[in-house]
């Protein structure tokens, strides 16, 4: 008797698999087309450092403390400062290796001004380690040039 | 001179459409396989990545065709061949429509049967020649399995010969005029789809080439062309399965409004998608589950059928 009910038994199980195999087809795939479609990332997502846009000034907000150069476990951040006439320090330079960073978070939160924070940016490939290595001030550079026309 | 003219142009027919067909199954068996997993599959060669499969044979042309060290180098060679062959010849009884049958001969189905029977002694050739264990163990199953389940196969088909009264597959399917087989034969169309599978080594009975245990089985050790050829060999093996429980049970090219070829090919590929769709939802069985199966499960439950079969059909005639 049992080898009849093992067979029904086998069967229908067969049967429900199928089913439910079935009704798998018909769902919406959860893969991306990635290229072609591009995800928001998530508001958490920690990508490559960067330096925040203070909203008022439309500057960086680094006051060259290096705090973030001495926090940082591998050593990557790269810093050059001069003092300027009104006994400021001036961020001359300012480059982080990311083939180094771990993205530890560690100079983000150490930053007396919140000067530095993660970006949201993903694709981020080199074919070169010296492209790699970032120019924080750069984007500020050309910024600088845009608004103020060298006079003649 | 016509006759050999026929002959000829036939046999390019087929040739050209095998080719075709098993590109066209291995992006059905992917779409189908991504769809079931969430995935999207090929997407971007084609019109919904249709070419993405003549693109990878385009690859397989290109690779080296290796050797294997201290293999036997003809039956290396001669294996795809011999694996490849068969399957064309069962293309010579399959009626795809009303007329539309290269050669109507009054053995069609035994002569199906017969040659599918052969493109097994091809991969058991494969594994021996190969000198590799995992290709003659993927050999030797295929070997087992292939005796094991051609039995319920032909058990499964007597019921339809015996209602048809006829081996010639235009006959059978002039028997369906009315009433398909299926509806009168559930269980023998069953065993017959069960037994297919595991004839045209198809997940859950892909044991001989079993890729979590056996590298790829029997053909392990095959590159470039050869390899293809044994996959062209198994869609095509799928497709003439289909093809022939199309024939027997689903009542071939009858149908409304369509014509007869459309319909046939409808079913056969309705038939092939239900193949990969068990492919894709049941687990590989072990070897010895699939032997008890076979001898302890589907033979007796054939025979049990034969027996019903010819009871009612007697107690019918008087
Ligand atoms: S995230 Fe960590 S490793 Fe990267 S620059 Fe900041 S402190 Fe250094
Ligand atoms: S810790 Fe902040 S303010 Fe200090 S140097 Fe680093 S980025 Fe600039």
């Amino acid at each position: 008797m049992s080898y009849i009910t093992n067979i029904f038994t086998g069967f229908w199980s067969v049967l429900a698999g199928m089913v439910v195999t079935l009704k798998y087809m018909f769902r919406k795939p959860v893969t991306e087309v990635y290229p072609r479609v591009k995800k928001p990332m998530f508001p958490r997502f920690k990508g490559p450092t960067s330096f925040v846009v203070d909203e008022k000034t439309g500057d960086h907000r680094c006051i060259s403390c290096e705090l973030c150069v001495k926090i940082c476990p591998s050593l990557c951040i790269t810093l050059e400062k001069e003092r300027g006439e009104d006994k400021k320090f001036h961020l001359k330079e300012y480059k982080v290796d990311y083939t180094l960073c771990s993205l530890c978070s560690l100079c983000i939160e150490v930053c007396p001004t919140d000067a530095l924070t993660h970006a949201k940016d993903y694709e981020i490939p080199a074919l070169s380690q010296s492209e790699m290595i970032n120019d924080f001030l750069k984007p500020f550079r050309e910024k600088q040039k845009t608004s103020q026309p060298v006079a003649p | 001179m016509n006759e050999l003219f026929r002959i000829i142009l036939s046999l390019v027919i087929v040739i050209g459409f095998v080719l075709i067909n098993s590109l066209v199954l291995v992006w059905l068996e992917r779409k189908v396989s991504a769809r079931i997993q969430l995935r999207r599959g090929p997407l971007y060669v084609g019109w919904f990545g249709l070419l993405q499969t003549f693109a990878d044979a385009l690859k397989m042309l290109g690779k080296e065709l290796i050797f294997p060290k201290n293999c036997d180098k003809v039956l290396y060679f001669l294996a795809p061949i011999l694996s490849f062959a068969p399957v064309l010849g069962a293309f010579l009884v399959i009626p795809f429509g009303q007329h539309l049958v290269i050669q109507d001969l009054n053995i069609g189905l035994l002569l199906v049967f017969a040659f599918s029977g052969l493109s097994f002694i091809g991969i058991f050739m494969a594994g021996w020649a190969s000198n590799n264990k995992y290709s003659l163990l993927g050999g030797m199953r295929s070997v087992a399995q292939n005796i094991s389940y051609e039995i319920p196969l032909l058990l499964s088909s007597l019921n339809i010969v015996m209602m048809a009264k006829s081996f010639r597959l235009s006959d059978i399917v002039r028997a369906q005029a009315h009433v398909p087989f299926i509806l009168l034969q559930p269980l023998a169309f069953i065993i017959f789809i069960t037994s297919a599978l595991a004839e045209s080594n198809r997940t859950p009975f892909d044991i001989p080439e079993a890729e979590s245990e056996l590298v790829a089985g029997f053909h392990t050790e095959y590159s470039g062309l050869r390899f293809g050829i044994f996959f062209i060999s198994e869609y095509t093996y799928v497709f003439i399965s289909s093809c022939v429980a199309t024939a027997l049970f689903l009542g071939g090219s009858h149908g409304p409004f369509l014509s007869g070829w459309a319909w046939f090919l409808m079913k056969a590929y309705f038939v092939v998608f239900v193949v990969m769709w068990v492919r894709w939802t049941l687990p590989r069985l072990r070897s010895d589950q699939l032997i008890t199966f076979a001898w302890k499960v589907l033979i007796p439950l054939s025979l049990f059928n034969i027996i019903c079969t010819a009871l009612a059909l007697q107690l019918l005639k008087q």
